[in-house]
């Protein structure tokens, strides 16, 4: 199966941005290589969605790569990959807790850092830094071409560092 | 952090559930575990977090880079400067600011610095977990003359806010190279003797060998890094995978120990002193007596893009991740805490211990709650 993603390198990383279904499938991929020390899972509020960023190394040459992908406000569920590398099981329960994305599959998936009581997630861009909702705060519309596709060749090639997040 | 209990297992009436924590001494802050006994041993073991979280990452959102940076040193409080630099890095590679070569030697010796300072606390806490009050009060003697030396060039002792974009705030204080040389000759007279309370005392070897063995595998699976990873024998250290500031030109080993157990990460602690105290004296030599301390940065921040950077603090692996949005606060940032890596492994480790092993292996991943709990 064809996986939808883009491909691209920034710094010295390689940089998967792939769409959320085949999220999972890159993973196993990526174990599959290799890539076996699980360093970080981020979690970032882009305006129009939510984002989980994968930061994996492989010990035997100190590859990195990085895996993104892009969930909506209203469904933000990807699949965990905590039976791949049993490290990210901490880094998944943060960025459920913090930013409010849930990990399908994973085996424990409380609050980690927050009293299980709490209703929301204040990494989340709708909220003030005091955790209470911002009145004018409005989605943005997401962007076209998507982040997992490639943006069109002809048009706009200095386009390329930005990764054609359309921030 | 979570106020549920542990449920009693169904047909199991001999299991007694013991909370630990968030108040207990040798939880090293506030860590919470609530742990399954069946007699000595335990069968049950699940952490609690988050009692000392104040979200840094939100409040950092509405600072500008420079004013990111002294929130950072209130994570990992025992290790100071080291929590600067991912910040740094990131955000300099992002600009393409360039570090004058003695700015970068000046990082390394702080770097070093605190993480031998880092290691005696550990040493002092460590030991103090196992009954012996003594290395404690050593060991804080030792860690104030680095505490000294940082204030007197840094203006404050265990937040010293000293890393800048393009290098470092201040020029070095005119003592400076003779303080840390005189430090080091009175370190090395001491370590003999840290050494044979620690590392030669007949109860350590008791308590600490064969004990919460963390085998190879499950270490790099699990995501621990620092002395525990190398402990358990995988030569991973993020000064040479991924080599930063004056790193590349200094020559140290990485000591890694095939035990797994915690008396190996009481080993390779040990020894990640002498190393230090290596990188230092190399440093000494090299670094020029005056010259710039300082690049140029621009005045008006304008950051974008995204980097993940990552330096080897005394506990592991201290990573950021810094999304830029073309404007001098970060749209996001990500701290990826050593300790809060390392402190997953608690169940792997506990279960099957007797309960007063626990506390040996706890001290022996040296968890810091600024950090974890951010």
């Amino acid at each position: 199966m064809e996986l939808r993603m883009k491909q691209e390198r920034l710094f010295d990383e390689d940089v998967y941005t792939v769409h959320p279904e085949d999220y999972r499938a890159l993973c196993e991929k990526l174990k599959a290589e290799g890539y076996d020390f699980p360093r970080a899972i981020s979690s970032v509020d882009m305006g129009y969605g939510l984002r989980v960023v994968l930061h994996l190394t492989r010990m035997s040459d100190l590859a990195k790569v990085e895996v993104r992908t892009d969930v909506p406000y209203d469904d933000p569920v990807v699949d965990s990959v905590t039976d791949l590398w049993p490290g990210v099981e901490w880094h998944e329960r943060e960025a459920y807790d913090l930013m409010g994305i849930r990990f399908r599959g994973h085996p424990d998936l409380r609050r980690l850092l927050l009293e299980e009581h709490w209703e929301i997630h204040p990494l989340q861009k709708r909220y003030d830094t005091g955790g209470y909702p911002l009145p004018d705060w409005q989605p943005k519309d997401w962007p076209d071409p998507a982040p997992w596709e490639e943006p069109p060749p002809p048009e706009e090639p200095e386009e390329k560092a930005e990764g054609g997040e359309g921030e | 952090m979570s106020t549920i209990s542990l449920e009693p297992v169904p047909g199991r009436t001999d299991e007694m559930v013991v909370n630990m924590g968030p108040q207990h001494p040798a939880t090293h802050g506030v860590l919470r575990v609530v742990i399954g006994l069946e007699g000595e041993r335990i069968t049950r073991a699940v952490p609690h977090i988050g009692y000392l979280h104040r979200n840094h990452e939100k409040i950092e959102e509405a600072r500008s880079y420079t004013q990111v940076i002294p929130y950072t040193d209130r994570m990992d409080y025992v290790s100071g400067t080291q929590n600067e630099l991912p910040v740094v890095l990131a955000v300099e590679d992002l600009l393409g600011i360039e570090v004058p070569e003695r700015a970068k030697q000046i990082r390394t010796i702080f770097f070093e610095l605190f993480r031998i300072a880092s290691h005696l606390v550990w040493m002092g806490t460590a030991m103090l977990d196992l009954g012996a009050i003594t290395p404690f009060l050593y060991t804080f003697w030792d860690r104030e003359i680095i505490l000294g030396i940082v204030e007197k060039t840094a203006g404050a002792r265990m937040l010293p806010n000293y890393y800048t974009l393009g290098g470092v705030r201040r020029d070095l204080h005119p003592d400076f190279f003779k303080d840390v040389a005189d430090f080091l000759d009175h370190l090395e007279r001491r370590m003999p003797d840290y050494e044979h309370l620690v590392l030669e005392n007949p109860i350590v070897h008791a308590r600490t060998k064969g004990v919460g063995v963390l085998p190879k595998e499950r270490a790099i699976a699990r995501g621990v890094s620092g002395p525990v990873l190398r402990a358990s024998g995988v030569a991973y250290d993020v000064r040479k995978a991924f080599p930063y500031d004056a790193y590349p030109d200094v020559e140290f080993e990485i000591p890694t120990s095939p035990d797994g157990d915690t008396y190996a990460r009481f080993w390779v602690r040990f020894q990640e002193i002498y190393q230090s105290c290596k990188i230092i004296r190399q440093l000494l030599e090299k670094t020029p007596k005056v010259g710039p301390y300082k690049g140029k940065a621009p005045a008006r921040l304008r950051v974008s893009g995204e980097r993940y950077r990552a330096v080897e603090n005394s506990r592991g692996e201290l990573g950021v991740y810094v999304v830029g949005d073309g404007t001098d606060k970060p749209y996001r940032i990500k701290h990826r805490g050593a300790a809060f890596g390392n402190l997953q492994v608690i169940p792997d480790l506990f279960i099957g211990a007797k309960f007063s092993d626990a506390i040996a292996i706890l001290s022996s991943l040296d968890p810091v709650f600024g950090e974890i709990d951010r």
